[in-house]
């Protein structure tokens, strides 16, 4: 091939989008995705923001405040922004209140408070990283983490009432989040130099396993099935609670548990998150490692394939090794020093762990 | 809806990186282009949320992605005459031989292409564009055309020109 046409491509490649730009710039597509339309600035300030936000859906006040306080640079920066420095605040305060106040529905209220529990428990990995895990910075945390965990129990109370489905589908998809950065910061600690960082992690990841636990609610929604005279089976859910026993009646056509599809399509949608991250960087790394990588996602998806008929449980395992492998090579792309894949949390021989 | 977002997803993931480069290849600016890479990722979004069927979408995305510049460059007059402006000085493209080599590709090789990125920022964004496609982002005469809304034969036009003109300017380094 033609020599200098050869080393010029391999000149621009080193263009490329450094791993903040990029997390950035998937958090806006995803925003625009949840929130089922276009939200886009109106006003252009000197640097169009990558935070979007339509004047109807945020009060009056806040869209002021956003206008005044927003400048495109300040916003973008803050994103990164971890506790302990100056734009976290921000981060907190202004970015994620109006993602906040974006959120209408119970549903979508639980999904902020979901992503936003998510952003502390990375906040947590990269400070665990770079060793600075301080006690302050694991407190503040692991309470705004409680807060979030505790917006995200309440909410999907209220959706239990309509449905159950959707609400055990969330819950779920909570307790694997807090399962898979438990382990990643875990493991991170594992190699830190600084003895507080690693203390600190350490009780950081069993606070988020406990946490996961305390959210299951295996218990609470139960289900019987009944073959009407037309051929349907007529499927209610039985949601206990202290005060009453509500139901929701659901009509399906097969004899799947409907908790249980829609955990295995969260499973589903999360692996082929995990997938898309690590083709997009599998070059990066070494062969051996992307090829176990490889089989774990392979395993993962062969058990999602197989899920029809089996028991909640069964699912539930799915989307937590779903989860893990996409938090896991997330990771694996923000902290290239470190080697955290293949996780092991998840076995590589098949009828492994 | 939710296969419409997986894809998404996918195309964000595969795309990106090559829709930066091409952006920052053609715009003097690194935040600018950044911004561009969102817009063009999110007016794709807003298209086929919208129902719109996106048959192929790297294609597509750069499609999007060049209007953007596009408008870009219409706004900022402040940047050099790059515009679109053509004339015709009733050159043939370089027929290619016919053992289907080019002679003016061949010529090129006796520079460093490793330093020819500066080189290449100091053409005519008319003529980064279709060398960018051709040689960088790797799309065939016939797509570039179809990119660009232009004919083939432009297209060969536009690259045997910029071709020249890069020479030139390695040339006199």
């Amino acid at each position: 091939m033609n020599k200098f046409f050869s080393q010029l491509k391999k000149e621009t490649h080193g263009i490329q989008l450094t791993s903040k730009e990029r997390e950035v710039m998937r958090h806006a597509l995803e925003s625009a995705m949840r929130s089922g339309s276009l939200v886009k600035s109106p006003i252009r300030l000197t640097r169009s923001p990558y935070l979007f936000i339509s004047s109807k859906l945020v009060s009056p006040l806040a869209f002021a405040l956003v206008v005044a306080v927003i400048g495109g640079g300040t916003a973008y920066a803050a994103e990164a922004a971890v506790p302990g420095e100056l734009l976290y605040t921000f981060k907190v305060q202004v970015n994620e209140k109006v993602a906040e106040v974006l959120a209408i529905s119970s549903e979508a209220k639980a999904e902020v408070h979901t992503k936003l529990a998510e952003r502390r428990m990375k906040e947590a990995e990269v400070l665990t990283s770079r060793g600075e895990l301080t006690t302050e910075a694991k407190t503040e945390l692991e309470t705004r983490l409680e807060d979030h965990a505790a917006r995200v129990d309440s909410e999907v109370e209220v959706i239990e009432r309509e449905d159950p489905v959707a609400a055990a589908d969330i819950s779920s998809r909570f307790e694997s989040a807090l399962a898979a950065h438990s382990a990643l910061i875990e493991r991170l600690g594992e190699e830190v130099e600084d003895e507080t960082s690693r203390r600190e992690s350490v009780r950081l990841a069993a606070a988020l396993k406990e946490r996961g636990k305390r959210l299951a609610r295996g218990g609470a929604v139960s289900i019987t099935a009944e073959r009407s005279v037309s051929g349907d089976i007529a499927v209610q859910t039985f949601v206990k609670s202290d005060e009453s026993a509500i139901t929701a009646s659901i009509v399906l056509e097969a004899n799947d548990d409907p908790v249980a599809v829609r955990i295995g399509e969260s499973a589903s949608s999360t692996l082929e998150e995990a997938e898309a991250r690590f083709n997009a960087f599998e070059k990066n790394l070494n062969a051996t490692t992307a090829e176990r990588v490889k089989k774990q996602l392979q395993k993962t998806r062969e058990l999602i394939k197989n899920l029809h008929g089996k028991d909640k449980e069964v699912y539930e395992k799915a989307l937590k090794d779903a989860k893990t492998l996409k938090v896991f090579i997330e990771a694996q792309e923000k902290f290239e020093q470190r080697e955290l894949l293949p996780t092991l949390e998840i076995g590589e021989e098949e009828g492994g762990r | 809806m939710r296969d419409i977002e997986r894809s998404f997803r996918d195309a964000f993931e595969r795309h990106a990186d090559e829709l930066f480069r091409h952006a920052a290849l053609r715009l003097p600016d690194r935040d600018r282009a950044l911004e561009l890479t969102q817009e063009c990722f999110l007016r794709a979004w807003g298209y086929a949320s919208r129902g719109e069927e996106i048959r192929e979408m790297r294609p597509f995305l750069f499609r999007t992605l060049r209007h953007l510049i596009i408008d870009e460059y219409r706004k900022a007059k402040s940047f050099s005459l790059d515009e679109m402006t053509e004339t015709d000085e009733g050159e043939q493209r370089d027929a290619l031989l016919s053992d289907g080599s080019n002679p003016l590709e061949e010529a090129m090789n006796r520079f460093d292409g490793s330093r020819a990125l500066r080189a290449i920022r100091e053409l005519p964004d008319l003529y980064r564009e279709v060398l960018a496609m051709r040689y960088v982002d790797d799309f065939s005469i016939g797509e570039i055309a179809s990119c660009i809304g232009q004919s083939e034969n432009v297209v060969s036009v536009r690259l045997h020109r910029g071709l020249k003109m890069l020479h030139a300017l390695l040339e006199s380094e």
